[in-house]
């Protein structure tokens, strides 16, 4: 008689999230049932696992020697389950492979964060992780051979399927994202020195194409640097695997900090509740969550739920389509974003608006890293800059934007006098009307046809105290229009929203909009929320641990320990 | 927190220059989660000497004391120093998370709470404990 509930062990160990199939932990006459019994939406990705192929140094492997290593056997056998499959190639070290990915042969130096702490992650199988530095030369060398014997085995073989490279990240404890591929190590330093010894060398001699050097400080020299190495490793990948090459995705690994492992090692601090804040961080940082790394235990539910609501199909879609969000159009829920943020998080939390927006539009807003948007289609989306930030082209497609309609936000402060004059002489030279207002500080507004265009000194809004600031944008954001209901909960409870075009049953309504929630604590709480004049309460779906009551001020939701719900709301104007 | 649990405490060297160096507390934690901010803030007025928000301590016997004042706040019955440099040794050589477990212990320099050994000299803590 077995007295404990059995646990689900090897099913999360070989799938361990986001459709990702750990083939290499079970055996290849378990592949075909395993891949038949998986119920999933969209594609299969299969990490390929440099070390699992490359044992010694002489050697590849991809089946002629072990069954586990056959990639063919494992393309055929997802082909005759109806799987459609991508093949993912880190290309930086991997927390979730062993070693990051390196053959052990490879594995001497680890990789060292800013505070000298080498980086290791528990996997999702308890085991320990340990990362190692990609600046060494010989490991180079060896990922240069491994891709090319990869890349002629795949052409060798007829597998003809898409190959995308992973970047991946994690978040440090001040919540920003990190690239596995930075390092402080001894290995670091070395090349560093070398890079730099070559860099005075060549001017000194006068080499051609020395004179355009970029003059930059330290830091700014150690990043690009490393710009340079990671880009060796992609355009390796790249040359070696020609047609099959998908390009890069941005991953975010849930548990991979450096400290990450001090609360994952522990069974009294380790807890789901700790993952839900960096996975919405990492949604609208725009990387891709990914929760390979955690154990089944703290895959429970509501994470387990959140993770389904948002990581779908189309999301990563859109991500590899390089699409700025996920489809409006389409009748599938995507994820509901009001602002798309241009300037750097640290100018944005310097005038407040990070703030504001996280605190009235939770985390409907993206904040991108690349001014490269298609102005010519024009959505309802508020697109902020920052002048400081932008170049005469970026200037340009703001332009471009505004004028086809697009609502903006500009911080004018510190903006370069060519880039402030080409801006001001805009609004002169095509007559456009500036209303000017003094209020906490200079605002400029500026309207052609549906084009709104709001700009602002933000150098003036840093001191200013936070509840001033506060009404400030209280106030810009309405000329905005944006219609957003107002949730009233804990800030235990977290929620996001997701919206959808209509149907022909709901005419009545232009968008469906739908709001998830999850108590991520052991506490029964209570959200609230009132009724708004353009919206109308539809129905609750995927109701867990929950009891939601309507009455005539809005709806009241009663979420038990780990409870979660999903509510329906018609958006009309 | 859970006043049976030993403490953990991870410093990294900062180098001022060739012979002066100051010591940052990068971490101070339990088995149960990291020691509260407020916690850590109030001890640590007493060995503040700069505007930073770091934990920065002139010297290591500095830090030693500071770890032993959270150890009595808490009432926790010693804690286990740990530089990052003999923090990387001991990762570099365990491989699952009982090892990991152990580096503070094994790699650490132990400081025990008076206070706590006192209560357990008690007969009925020894009968208790």
């Amino acid at each position: 008689m077995q007295l404990t509930t059995p646990e689900i062990r090897e099913y999360d160990t070989v799938f361990p999230g986001e459709n990702w199939f750990f083939f290499w932990r079970t055996s290849p006459s378990l592949w075909e049932s395993k891949l038949r019994d998986f119920q999933s939406s969209g594609p299969i990705f299969i990490p390929l696992y440099w070390g699992l192929h490359n044992e010694n140094p002489e050697q590849f492997d991809f089946g002629t020697l072990r069954p586990e290593t056959d990639l063919k056997r494992l393309y055929d056998v997802v082909q005759s389950v109806g799987k459609e499959v991508t093949f993912i190639l880190p290309i930086t070290p991997a927390p979730f492979l062993p070693n990051g990915g390196l053959p052990s042969f490879l594995a001497r130096n680890m990789l060292i964060n800013e505070d000298g702490l080498a980086h290791a992650v528990v996997d999702n199988d308890g085991r320990i992780n340990k990362l190692f530095s990609f600046y060494d030369p010989r490991i180079f060398q060896s990922y240069r051979k491994y891709v090319w014997s990869l890349g002629q085995f795949f052409i060798k073989s007829g597998i003809n399927v898409e190959i995308i490279g992973i970047d991946s990240f994690y978040l440090n404890h001040k919540g920003k994202a990190i690239s596995f591929f930075e390092d402080n190590s001894i290995v670091f330093q070395q090349g560093f020195s070398r890079y730099l010894k070559q860099i005075q060398t060549d001017k000194n001699q006068n080499v051609e194409g020395s004179e355009n050097y970029p003059d930059l400080d330290e830091s700014g020299q150690r990043i690009e640097y490393a710009e340079q190495i990671k880009n060796l490793y992609t355009q390796v990948a790249k040359e070696n695997l020609g047609g099959s090459w998908g390009g890069v995705l941005n991953y975010c690994y849930l548990g991979s900090s450096t400290r990450d492992i001090f609360s994952r090692s522990s069974d009294l601090w380790d807890h789901y509740s700790h993952f839900f804040n960096p996975l919405f961080e990492m949604v609208v940082n725009d990387y891709i969550p990914n929760s390979a790394l955690l154990s089944p235990k703290v895959k429970q539910s509501p994470l387990a739920q959140a993770l389904v609501d948002i990581v779908t199909g189309h999301f990563i879609q859109a991500h590899r389509e390089n699409e700025l969000f996920e489809d409006d159009y389409d009748m599938n829920l995507t994820s509901l974003i009001f602002f798309h943020l241009y300037s750097s998080p640290e100018k944005n939390i310097d005038t407040g608006l990070l703030q504001y927006i996280r605190r009235r539009y939770s985390w409907c807003y993206r904040i991108k890293k690349e001014v490269s948007f298609d102005f010519e289609e024009v959505d309802h989306k508020v697109y902020s800059f920052d002048l400081s930030e932008l170049n005469l082209k970026g200037l340009s497609s703001l332009i471009k934007y505004f004028l086809n309609g697009g609502k903006i936000l500009v911080n004018k402060s510190g903006a370069s006098e060519e880039v402030f004059n080409r801006f001001n002489n805009f609004f002169l030279e095509n007559d456009i009307q500036i209303e000017k207002v003094n209020y906490v500080t200079t605002v400029e507004k500026a309207r052609l046809g549906e084009g709104l265009l709001i700009a602002f000194d933000g150098d003036k809004l840093k001191d200013t105290p936070t509840i001033k600031r506060h009404s400030f944008w209280d106030t810009i954001i309405n000329f905005l229009s944006i219609n957003h209901m107002d949730v009233q909960a804990d800030e235990s409870i977290f929620y996001y929203w997701k919206s959808r075009t209509s149907n022909a049953y709901e005419i009545n309504y232009q968008e469906i909009r739908r709001l998830y929630l999850y108590n991520t604590t052991s506490y029964k709480k209570r959200a609230q929320i009132p009724n708004h004049k353009n919206f109308a309460f539809l129905k609750t779906l995927d109701d867990k641990n929950v009891e939601v009551k309507s009455n005539t001020l809005g709806v009241e939701i009663e979420l038990m320990p780990g409870g979660s719900v999903a509510i329906d709301y018609g958006y009309f104007e | 927190m859970r006043n049976n649990l030993h403490l953990n405490c991870l410093y990294k060297v900062v180098e001022k220059s060739e012979d002066e160096a100051q010591y940052e507390m990068l971490m101070f934690f339990s088995d149960a989660g990291e020691i509260h901010a407020k916690t850590l803030s109030s001890v640590y007025q007493g060995y503040r000497f700069h505007n930073k928000e770091a934990f920065l301590f002139k010297t290591h016997d500095d830090l030693g004391q500071f770890a032993l004042d959270v150890c009595k706040e808490v009432q926790a019955p010693e804690v286990f120093i740990l530089s990052t440099q003999d923090y990387n040794i001991g990762l570099d050589t365990c491989a699952d998370i009982r090892g990991f477990r152990e580096i503070f212990r094994r790699y650490g320099n132990i400081i025990e709470n008076p206070d706590q050994n006192k209560k357990k000299s008690n007969i009925f803590n020894k009968l208790f404990n």
